[in-house]
This record gives structure tokens, C-alpha cells and sequence, in this order.
């Protein structure tokens, strides 16, 4: 078996996320500000009539560093993903590819990445020049209580 | 069961068995009245048809069972080999109830109950044995196939909600491309373009009105359920009722139709159980023995009104306050100052009823607060308009729909945001000289609008927009009413008023209660729409506002109490005098001739009493002149007795705090007060009764 990957950076580390749960790849637009909200809640944008949050992907993974801000003028797409009806456009640092990679080489998330990071991922793909890291969409989007 | 059975096949049959079964129960309803009419009774059968045949393809036996005898049943009515009765009508009624119930489990679980319907299965057969002569089904069946071709093109089909839902903000979208289209063209300067546009413009326009339309129901589709509920409510109480449906026809947003059922069949079920008298007793009262419940819809101003009535008893605004008074709600002292009409409100506090007798559909003690707060949920209002023994009248009032508001775009911190026009009372604008006016009253910013003091929420700090204390020149205060509390919200500007679409807010957002949703601009912008009561709650305003009130509240009491009613009048000696309104009942004119005389007290008859007069000039030393009309202020000593002040003039009632006091400077006055710039003398009408006859005070006391 093998599965289709969305495959994006953040911080110069690979991410991906399964294909069946990403809505579509959108280019990046100003968010509207929401006063109050948590701090990785970028802000609201209007996909096609329906408004949708943006969440800033390093910030909700907590692996958000203050240096990584000068690249936020480089965001240039954003990762729509829908788990259960919540639907949420992710702010990546850069997009990638479209993988398909192999059962074979899956494997638990490494046990050395910090403990909030591993929170979040299903695990890695052992890739010819590295790891892919496989979000768990549901994981990130689950609301804190 | 050879063949798979999804998912899907059993959701379209459970469809398709309700919307059978509300056919059918309105039609058994219908056969009550018209007894056996065959178009009805060969409606019933092929409905009752149509679910048997369903459940030969689904594992549905006992739902095939029911159906099966509810039809032999109804083939014998359709023969007239038996008569229908009521114990036939209610049979099949029950039976159409437990197949709803079997239809839900089903839906549920996917497969039908444990529950036996033997039992039920037995009535519909029995009352089928009874007759002699075997039913000929047959022959039904052969009528039944030509007429079920008749009407087989059916003019609508299902669509799921979703989907149109969906349409519904593609359109939107739409709207918003061909505003920015249109206003492209306006720039190019080219006529084909500009046709297209203009073309594009209409097309949207209508296609927009089209898909709104597909969002209405009419309401008569919970009108149907209705007459069932009336009638078995009505066999319960041993009442008769006939119950009038009008504009079943008028539309309504489909979410709010669900929201307004329970509320409506409350209401409804209300009236047969306190509203509508027996009918020994209306008989008696000369009314007609069928009480008669109406149900009214119709469009008005924009919104859908109901009326729900019946000509029953009515409501007695006394026994809404006595009732309120024993649940100790009011005091004797409020409840005598409640208006008939503020009286009806009493009945939608929460744990208020009347009923003595609690019945198992209603008097519980909750219920009308539920109804209110249901439809307030749907920005809809409800009042009562009711006569005793002449009837009682509901009267609700809910928007077309709840996905289009009318809100007020204002900015703060250089930030968009909406504000619902339903929350909102008015707007204040200050100018200058009048922000120093707002005041700080222990931490929470006040001002003072006409007598009352607003607390004030600045929508900058609330929503952490900016750091900086305003410095503008111009403020602006919106004034809104969240729950029963009143608070201003100060804020940059105030742009324009508009309809606009309500969008939810994503689950990432749901613990922001300051926010009800948001919204998409003209200009495609976001703009988030504030919650009143969210927006109370997290600056805390009210809570904190409450708290410190309640200590100075006797402080501003006071001040408002001096404000009074004072009767100038015109005393001995061209005197100014006042009398307090508070104490004055009444101003009469008697003729002398009428004056009688007992002992040294002048004394007039005055409606069913004796009314004691006092001569203000012979109280203040002066000579009493001969006069032909006497005005008089009447002036109650108790609740039961008066006693009239013979005044000279009667000059003017002012309002007055007398602040300016002096002390006295005869008997019989209380203070000097100066009143229109002059000197006044105010009376003290007791110490004036105690000086002249001492006894009409004693005889009072």
C-alpha cells in the first residue's frame, strides 16, 4: 500500500499531510485580525463565501521561532484542510510536493523530536535525503480546553 | 434478503414513511369529520400502501404487520361493511404513532425495536372481525393502481439542505464577483463588455432571489401536526375544540420554522387546557359548546406574524398579580402599580403558572418563559392580548430569516466591525466640551444619558485594539441592551447601517463569545459581528457596574424623589401656597348652596361620603368672603377618608425638587420653598386638620 502525501516546510523541516484530508492549496491572503483570539490564530479569510481561520502552523505545533518571522513575506500558499466539517486554512513556510511513499518505510515519529511536536504527528517516512514528518490533521485541530 | 440494504435506501424510505404518515394522519383526521368520503379513504389506503410495499424490500416485518392490518382495516371502511367511529379513528391514530415510533427507532439503531405490537395489531383486527362480511380488497387494489399513475408526476423532489445551503453562499460569492466586475467595466469604457455586465447584473440578481426562495418553507408544515395535537388534547380534557388554520401558505427560513415549533405547541396546547371551557360551561356562558382555536400566519412589515387565539376565558391580569404575589415575585405595592398589560408580561417569568391543576401536557410551572426565550433566540417577540371570558390572543412576531440581519458597521482601532441593529438602542455622539462629561463612578466609566447613568465599554481596551488612550475629538456611544442590562460601548466611528449575511465561526474560534459570527462586506472584506452579551460579559461592565450601583443607588433615589408634584394655589391674602400632588386626590367645584352645617363643621356631600371642608382663610386668620362657587381640593387623610381645602384660586402644578427650603413661619405650614422664583408656603394639611377640628383626625385614626 501506498499513500499520497501534501508535502510543505516548516523551518526547513519537512511536513506532510495525507492528500484525502487536504481541501485544497490556496494562495495566501491577508487575514482579517480577530481581537482576542489565541495568539496562533492568524485571522479570518473569505474562501469562496465561506469564512474560514487561519492557523499558523508553527505557532499551534509550538516549534515557532522568533527569527522564522522575517519569512512570513515568503508565505505564498496556504494548506486548506477539512477534518469532520471544520475546515481550516494552515500558514505554512513554503510548499513542497505531492508524495506517494510506501507503507515500508513508515515508521513512529522519532523519539528524540520534542515532546509538543510529537503530540501532533501520525510519524515519519524515511525519504532518500531525510525524514518526512506526517501531521495528524485532527491532532492539530483539536481545541485545546 | 438477498440484495444489500445501505444506508442510503433506508434513509430515503424513512423519508419517505414520514412525510406518508403526516398524509395519513391528516387524512384519518379529515375522515373524522366528513365520515367515510372514498377520495379520502383511497388516499389513506395507498399511503398506508406504500409503506407496507416498502418494508417487503427492507427487514422491516413488524412495521409490514402494522401496515398490513391498518389497511385490511381501511379496505373494510372503503366497503363500508363498518361504520367509522371515533374508537376507529383513535385506533388508527395510535397506529400511525407507534409506526412513527418503530420509524424512529429504525433510524436510530437501523433496525426495528423489541417493542410487541401484538396488541396493536389485534385492535386493528378486531374491529375488522366484528363485521360479517369478508373485505374485498380486490377491488381497491385494481382502483388503486389507475389513480396512482394519475398522479405519479409529482411537481418537486427532495434536495438536501446541504446542498442548497451551499448554493446559497456560492451565490453570495457570486454577488460579490459581479460587484467588482461591474465597477471594472465602469473603468474600461467598453459597450459590449458593459452589456454583458449589465446582462450579468440582472442574471445575478434573479438567481440570488431564486435560491433565497428555495430556503422558505411554508408553514404549514408544522401547521398539519396541529389539528392531531388539538384533538387528542381535547378527548383528554373532554373539551370540544375546532381549530381554524389560516395562511398555512406563508413562508418561512426553514431553520426558523424549526425553531418555533415547540413555542407553538405550547402555546396551542395552552389554550385547550386553560383557554377553552367545557362545554357544559360555555353552553352555560351562551358561547358556542366547539371552543374555537385559530391559528393565523401572515407577512407584515417584513416579518411573519401568528396568531394564535381562542374564545375561552381568558386571562384575569388580577390573577396573574395575585398568583405573583403568592410566589412572592411582587410585592402587594408593585402589583398595584402593574398595568394590565405589563400584568399579561408576569405569565413569561420563569416558574410562573396558573394552572391549580397540573395536567400532564402543561402547568408544570415551566413553559411560557420558555416559550418567550425560544423565540427571543430567533430575535422573535410575543405578547398576549386577552379578555375575561371572551379570549385570549398570542401574538408572535419573527423575522423572514435569521441568515440576513440589519447591523451596524462601526470601526474601531481602524478595525471593522458589525453590531446587530436588534441590539441596539440608540447612538449618542459627543462632540468636544461633552467627552469630559463622561465621568468615572468607582473605576467603570459613566455617563450620564438623560436620568439614567450608562456604564461605558471602550471597544478598544475591551478588544485589546490599541494601546493609546483616545484622543479624538468626536466619540461615539453605542447604546445596547444585552439581557436586561444597559451599556454603552464607545467607538471610533459609526460607518453605515447594512444587511448582512451571518457566517458562523469556525470550532478554532468558539470560545470567543464576544463574537456572534462574521460577515462578508461589499468590498469582500471580513468584518466580525460583536455579541452584546459576549461583549458585557468580557469587560465585565455590568457585573462590576451592579455591584458598585447598589451602594450609591439611595444617593440617586433620593435625588429623583424630590422631584414632586406640587398644586399652587392661591391662599389668604393673595398668598402663594402648594400642596403636595402626592396628598391631593381630586379638584371639585361645589356650589355654596350645597354647603351643610353641622356643629362648627362645614360639611358637603360628596359622592357616597361626608366630606369635611376647611376654609383656608379662616385657618390663616383671615376673614371668610361670601362665595358663590367653592373650589376645593379634595385631600385624602386615609385611604377611606378625605377632607376638602377650601382654597381661594387654583394657580398651576409645577414639578419641583424643593431644594430651596426656608423655615416655616406660621402653623399649618410645613417649609417655605421658593417655586417659579417666588416664595412659596407649603402646607401640612394634617397639622392644618389638627388646628382647625382635632376630631376629624381622631375619627380617622
Amino acid at each position: 500500500m501506498a499513500q499520497q502525501f501534501c508535502t510543505f516546510y516548516l523551518n526547513n523541516t519537512q511536513f506532510g499531510i495525507p492528500i484525502h484530508q487536504v481541501q485544497e492549496i490556496v494562495r495566501h491572503q491577508n487575514p482579517t485580525h480577530i481581537p482576542l483570539a489565541e495568539s496562533d490564530i492568524c485571522g479570518l479569510v473569505n474562501l469562496r463565501g465561506q469564512i474560514i481561520t487561519v492557523i499558523d502552523l508553527k505557532r499551534r505545533l509550538g516549534i515557532h521561532t522568533p527569527i522564522t518571522e522575517r519569512q512570513l513575506d515568503s508565505v505564498q500558499n496556504n494548506v486548506v484542510i477539512c477534518v469532520s466539517d471544520d475546515v481550516v486554512s494552515l500558514q505554512i513556510d513554503q510548499l513542497d510536493d505531492i508524495l506517494e511513499l510506501s507503507d515500508d518505510d513508515f515508521e513512529p515519529a522519532p523519539a528524540t523530536l520534542q515532546a509538543t511536536l510529537r503530540q501532533f504527528l501520525l510519524g515519519a517516512y524515511k525519504l532518500a535525503n531525510g525524514f518526512l514528518l506526517v501531521l495528524d490533521p485532527a491532532k492539530v485541530l483539536e481545541i485545546k480546553p | 434478503m438477498s440484495i444489500a440494504i445501505d444506508d442510503e435506501d433506508i434513509q430515503a424510505f424513512l423519508v419517505e414513511s414520514y412525510d406518508n404518515l403526516d398524509h395519513i394522519e391528516q387524512d384519518i383526521l379529515a375522515l373524522e369529520k366528513t365520515s367515510a368520503d372514498r377520495d379520502v379513504l383511497t388516499r389513506l389506503y395507498r399511503s398506508l400502501h406504500t409503506i407496507k410495499g416498502n418494508c417487503g424490500f427492507l427487514p422491516f416485518p413488524k412495521l409490514e404487520s402494522i401496515a398490513h392490518a391498518g389497511e385490511s382495516l381501511l379496505g373494510k371502511l372503503r366497503d363500508e361493511s363498518v361504520e367509522i367511529t371515533p374508537e376507529i379513528t383513535s385506533t388508527l391514530l395510535q397506529a400511525t404513532d407507534e409506526v412513527r415510533q418503530l420509524l424512529r427507532g429504525i433510524e436510530a439503531t437501523g433496525k426495528e425495536t423489541e417493542t410487541d405490537y401484538s396488541t396493536l395489531i389485534n385492535t386493528l383486527e378486531s374491529v375488522h372481525n366484528d363485521s360479517s362480511t369478508q373485505p374485498s380488497t380486490l377491488l381497491v387494489h385494481r382502483e388503486l393502481a389507475a389513480s396512482e399513475d394519475s398522479e405519479a408526476a409529482a411537481s418537486t423532489i427532495r434536495v438536501n439542505v446541504a446542498l442548497l445551503d451551499q448554493l446559497m453562499t456560492l451565490v453570495e460569492e457570486l454577488v460579490l464577483a459581479r460587484n467588482q466586475v461591474v465597477s471594472f467595466s465602469d473603468g474600461l469604457d467598453n459597450s459590449s463588455f458593459t452589456k454583458v455586465c449589465q446582462r450579468l447584473n440582472i442574471i445575478t440578481s434573479d438567481l440570488q432571489e431564486g435560491i433565497m426562495k428555495t430556503r422558505m418553507q411554508p408553514m404549514g408544515t408544522i401547521f398539519q401536526k396541529f389539528p392531531r395535537v388539538v384533538r387528542d388534547l381535547a378527548i383528554a380534557h373532554r373539551k370540544q375544540v375546532q381549530i381554524h388554520i389560516e395562511g398555512a401558505e406563508t413562508e418561512l427560513d426553514r431553520s426558523l420554522i424549526e425553531h418555533i415549533k415547540d413555542p407553538l405547541t405550547h402555546l396551542i396546547r395552552n389554550c385547550v387546557d386553560h383557554g377553552i371551557e367545557s362545554a357544559d360551561v360555555r353552553v352555560a356562558q351562551g358561547k358556542l359548546a366547539q371552543g374555537q382555536l385559530s391559528i393565523r400566519a401572515f407577512h407584515e412589515q417584513g416579518k411573519v406574524n401568528l396568531e394564535i387565539s381562542d374564545d375561552g376565558n381568558g386571562i384575569n391580569p388580577e390573577r396573574l398579580k395575585q398568583r405573583a404575589q403568592q410566589l412572592g415575585m411582587l410585592s402587594s405595592h408593585q402589583a398595584e402599580a402593574l398595568s394590565d398589560r405589563e400584568a399579561f408580561d408576569l405569565m413569561f417569568l420563569p416558574g410562573f403558572s396558573t394552572a391549580e391543576h397540573v395536567t400532564h401536557l402543561s402547568g408544570r410551572g415551566v413553559g411560557m418563559d420558555v416559550v418567550r426565550s425560544n423565540l427571543e433566540l430567533v430575535n422573535g417577540t410575543i405578547d398576549v392580548r386577552s379578555q375575561v371570558n371572551v379570549g385570549t390572543t398570542f401574538r408572535i412576531k419573527i423575522p423572514l430569516t435569521l441568515a440576513i440581519v440589519s447591523a451596524l458597521l462601526i470601526s474601531s482601532g481602524n478595525e471593522r466591525f458589525a453590531i446587530a441593529q436588534t441590539n441596539i438602542q440608540e447612538l449618542v455622539r459627543l462632540e468636544g466640551q461633552q467627552i469630559s462629561q463622561i465621568e468615572t463612578l468607582y473605576d467603570v466609566p459613566v455617563y450620564r444619558l438623560r436620568e439614567t447613568l450608562l456604564p461605558l465599554v471602550y471597544l478598544n481596551s475591551v478588544l485589546q485594539l490599541t494601546d493609546e488612550v483616545a484622543t479624538s475629538e468626536v466619540a461615539y456611544i453605542v447604546v445596547i441592551q444585552a439581557d436586561e442590562y444597559q451599556f454603552g460601548v464607545v467607538v471610533d466611528a459609526i460607518d453605515d447601517v447594512q444587511e448582512i449575511v451571518v457566517k458562523p465561526l469556525g470550532k478554532q474560534l468558539k470560545e470567543l463569545a464576544v463574537y456572534a459570527g462574521a460577515t462578508i462586506l461589499g468590498d469582500g472584506q471580513i468584518a466580525l459581528i460583536l455579541d452584546a452579551v459576549g461583549l458585557a460579559r468580557q469587560s465585565n461592565v455590568i457585573a462590576q457596574f451592579q455591584k458598585r450601583l447598589s451602594a450609591i443607588a439611595p444617593e440617586i433615589e433620593s435625588d429623583a424623589l424630590n422631584q414632586q408634584l406640587i398644586l399652587l394655589i392661591e391662599g389668604p391674602q393673595r398668598s402663594r401656597m402648594g400642596i403636595p400632588m402626592l396628598a391631593a386626590v381630586r379638584l371639585e367645584t361645589f356650589l355654596s348652596s350645597n354647603l351643610e352645617r353641622v356643629g362648627n363643621q362645614d360639611l358637603v356631600r360628596y359622592r357616597d361620603q361626608i366630606l369635611p371642608l376647611i376654609d383656608l382663610q379662616q385657618v390663616f386668620g383671615g376673614s371668610v368672603p361670601e362665595r358663590e362657587e367653592l373650589s376645593v381640593v379634595v385631600v385624602a387623610l386615609s385611604a377611606s377618608h378625605n377632607v376638602g381645602i377650601i382654597v381661594d384660586r387654583i394657580l398651576d402644578i409645577v414639578e419641583d425638587s424643593l431644594s430651596f427650603k426656608g423655615a416655616a413661619t406660621r402653623p399649618g405650614v410645613s417649609f417655605c420653598a421658593s417655586i417659579q422664583d417666588q416664595v412659596t408656603e407649603i402646607l401640612d394639611i394634617d397639622a392644618i386638620v389638627e388646628m382647625v377640628n382635632p376630631h376629624l383626625l381622631r375619627r380617622v385614626g
